[in-house]
């Protein structure tokens, strides 16, 4: 079949470059770790296989008139080793003009996407495949297509490229406006350098948890953030009448509504939260809150209202005819009043990774780590294997009060967390 | 394996401090190990980090000195003298001092910026009477000037803290208006004779205290916030 060799960005990425800084660039990253060393030649050979099969991801974002574009990129990302810390910003001429990265480090694969690209879903899709044919070269790993993996063998199918938003708009849209929320401060790193820490905790214990309250684990683990950010705000600010709402973002993966093969972008968001204006919460009030607000917006139908209103605005005639200068301060200017700002932090959960046997055996980890927001310093991944939730939290302040709070309140209802962390990794720490 | 005895948390193996709370928790009962490092000890590569400014307003810099040049060449090029491209240089140079002076500092300081500008200002305000040979600096410009200049500092100190609400700041924003179009009118008439004390800046400090007063009658009206709100968000 033959394919284009551009393509349009999907409605979710034509955010992320009008929101783009010359500091901040929206990543989110994917690894996981084998049983032996990686051998960075043969991860080389298997990420041009894969981006064979991944087109949609071969890709540099480049300027048009009126909207930025992918334009198919022949040259190969450079497979790097890994620095002292997670999604740092991205130069993507610095990065032969690829959207992604590759990174390997001891007996760990790493990708950072830009989320031009593609979202958690087609992330994750993406590493299985470079994994499996990393192991294919280094082993003879025979992977069948199942689990979320494309054979490289097979030739690239246009589902997988499609902007599956403007296939399931419908003609009713619903308001996106929303209070402004709890901002965590705090004095920012230097040097750009961003903590990691990894809260390991046994999946079946935070399942059960989670049962026992008759919630998922989505819920119940935003709850408890819920609960450390109410705790924190309560301790900083004094003024009663200065409290914020408390909101978290949590994205959805919307092929779970819409049937789609698209390894683009294809996720709404949830921001469910409370309002400690109305008064002190306890944990069992945020939780119902939480389910109550999960439940309400997390249906096809609101789901899909969502995201007609943003389809809506990229088909209004006026907006697509502005040049793309223009465009782009608008949109800036947009994001900045509007994007982060209506929640404190975002809790993206991928869920349980599964892979196909001949795999599980050669891999012992996988971690899901969000890069830095634009106005939060925190941000959450959550990726369940072998038994394992790791709960990532990355932060560009210096203070680890997040974290602390809300690994404390964990370890206080029963759950056991065990700590890793990138601290040691910093030049004189 | 150790735990810290302040958040609970179960420590990697190896690790003699928990890396959330900063404080030591060795288990004596355990072996000394080195922890495995998650992160390698690699320092950010010119890749990952932001791309400097510094360049960026160089070449800035070097094209706002194109139309000085342009016009400075044509002046001296036309009768010989250094004539109008004066007041073209003058101009740009305070564009330059208020537009592009504050990306070369790291943090953003509104107050300090403002200084720099009304100082700025000053200067722009002298040179033009010095190329014009007129006298009107001292008695005139300064005095605006400076006023000037007070009144929006006041007016950003009170925009900057949050004591104040959005409406008061609305109030506060309309009244400096008013007392910056009167302290301008007063300027003129102990510069300038003949000319009367209060005029055009009475039609506009009326308005802004207009404005003013309801935007203090809303801020003091919970019920006429809360009806603006919903009526009015964007």
């Amino acid at each position: 079949m033959e394919h284009k060799n551009w393509l349009r960005l999907d409605n979710a990425a034509k955010i992320y470059p009008a929101a783009q800084r010359r500091s901040w660039s929206a990543l989110f990253r994917l690894s996981v770790d084998l049983k032996e060393d990686i051998d960075p030649a043969l991860l080389s050979e298997a990420l041009k296989a894969t981006l064979e099969r991944y087109p949609s991801f071969r890709v540099s974002m480049k300027r048009g008139l009126f909207w930025f574009y992918l334009d198919r990129n022949d040259s190969m990302p450079p497979v790097q080793p890994d620095v002292c810390c997670p999604c740092p910003y991205l130069n993507m001429k610095r990065n032969s003009g690829f959207c992604l990265r590759v990174r390997y480090y001891q007996k760990r694969i790493a990708v950072e996407f830009f989320h031009v690209l593609t979202d958690g879903t087609g992330g994750l899709s993406f590493l299985k495949t470079l994994t499996a044919e990393y192991l294919r070269l280094k082993k003879e790993v025979t992977v069948s297509g199942e689990c979320g993996i494309l054979l490289c063998s097979e030739a690239p199918d246009e589902s997988e490229m499609r902007d599956s938003f403007l296939d399931y708009a419908g003609d009713f849209s619903v308001s996106r406006s929303e209070s402004d929320s709890f901002k965590i401060k705090g004095k920012i790193e230097k040097d750009n350098f961003v903590h990691l820490t990894c809260g390991v905790m046994n999946a079946a214990q935070v399942l059960q948890k989670a049962k026992e309250k008759q919630t998922t684990v989505t819920e119940y683990l935003t709850a408890v953030m819920i609960e450390a950010l109410l705790n924190i705000q309560q301790r900083e600010v004094k003024n009663k009448k200065r409290l914020r709402p408390v909101k978290i973002c949590v994205p959805v993966n919307l092929r779970r509504f819409f049937p789609s093969k698209t390894v683009r972008n294809f996720a709404s968001y949830v921001n469910p939260g409370v309002d400690p204006r109305m008064g002190e919460y306890t944990f069992d009030e945020i939780l119902q809150a939480v389910r109550c607000q999960m439940g309400t917006e997390v249906t096809r139908q609101m789901l899909g209202a969502k995201f007609s209103a943003n389809v809506r605005d990229e088909k209004n005639l006026l907006l697509r005819f502005v040049p793309l200068a223009l465009k782009n301060m608008v949109m800036k200017t947009v994001f900045r009043l509007v994007g982060d700002r209506k929640t404190s932090t975002n809790i993206s959960n991928l869920g349980i990774l599964r892979l196909p046997p001949e795999l599980e055996k050669e891999v012992t980890r996988a971690d899901f780590i969000l890069g830095p927001l634009s106005e939060n310093p925190v941000a959450c991944g959550v990726l369940t294997y072998g038994g394992k939730l790791r709960f990532n939290i990355t932060r560009t302040i210096c203070d680890p009060k997040t974290e602390r709070e809300f690994f404390s309140l964990l370890v206080q209802k029963g759950i056991e967390v065990e700590i890793q962390s990138n601290l040691s990794s910093r030049s004189g720490e | 394996m150790s735990y810290c005895v302040n958040c609970g948390t179960k420590l990697q193996e190896g690790t003699t401090h928990c890396p959330l709370c900063r404080i030591d928790s060795i288990n004596p009962l355990e072996q000394a190990a080195t922890p495995t490092p998650l992160y390698p000890a690699t320092p950010l590569g010119k890749s990952e980090k932001p791309k400097s400014r510094a360049s960026l307003l160089c070449i800035i810099s070097l094209f706002l000195g194109i139309p000085v040049l342009i016009t400075t060449l044509s002046d001296l090029l036309s009768d010989g003298s250094w004539g109008w491209s004066r007041y073209v240089l003058a101009s740009m140079a305070l564009f330059y001092v208020i537009a592009v002076i504050p990306f070369f500092f790291p943090k953003n300081n509104p107050l300090f910026f403002l200084g720099i500008d009304v100082f700025a200002t000053v200067l722009f305000l002298f040179v033009l009477n010095v190329i014009g040979g007129w006298s009107w600096f001292f008695p005139f410009g300064l005095v605006v000037a400076l006023g000037v200049g007070l009144l929006i500092f006041v007016l950003a100190l009170m925009l900057r803290s949050g004591k104040l609400s959005k409406t008061a700041k609305t109030a506060a924003f309309f009244l400096m208006l008013g007392l910056i179009t009167v302290h301008v009118e007063l300027s003129v008439f102990f510069c300038f004779d003949g000319l009367p004390l209060v005029g055009w800046s009475l039609y506009s400090i009326l308005a802004c205290l207009v404005f003013a007063i309801i935007a203090v009658i809303i801020d003091n009206s919970p019920a006429l916030k809360e009806e603006l709100k919903k009526r009015a968000f964007f």
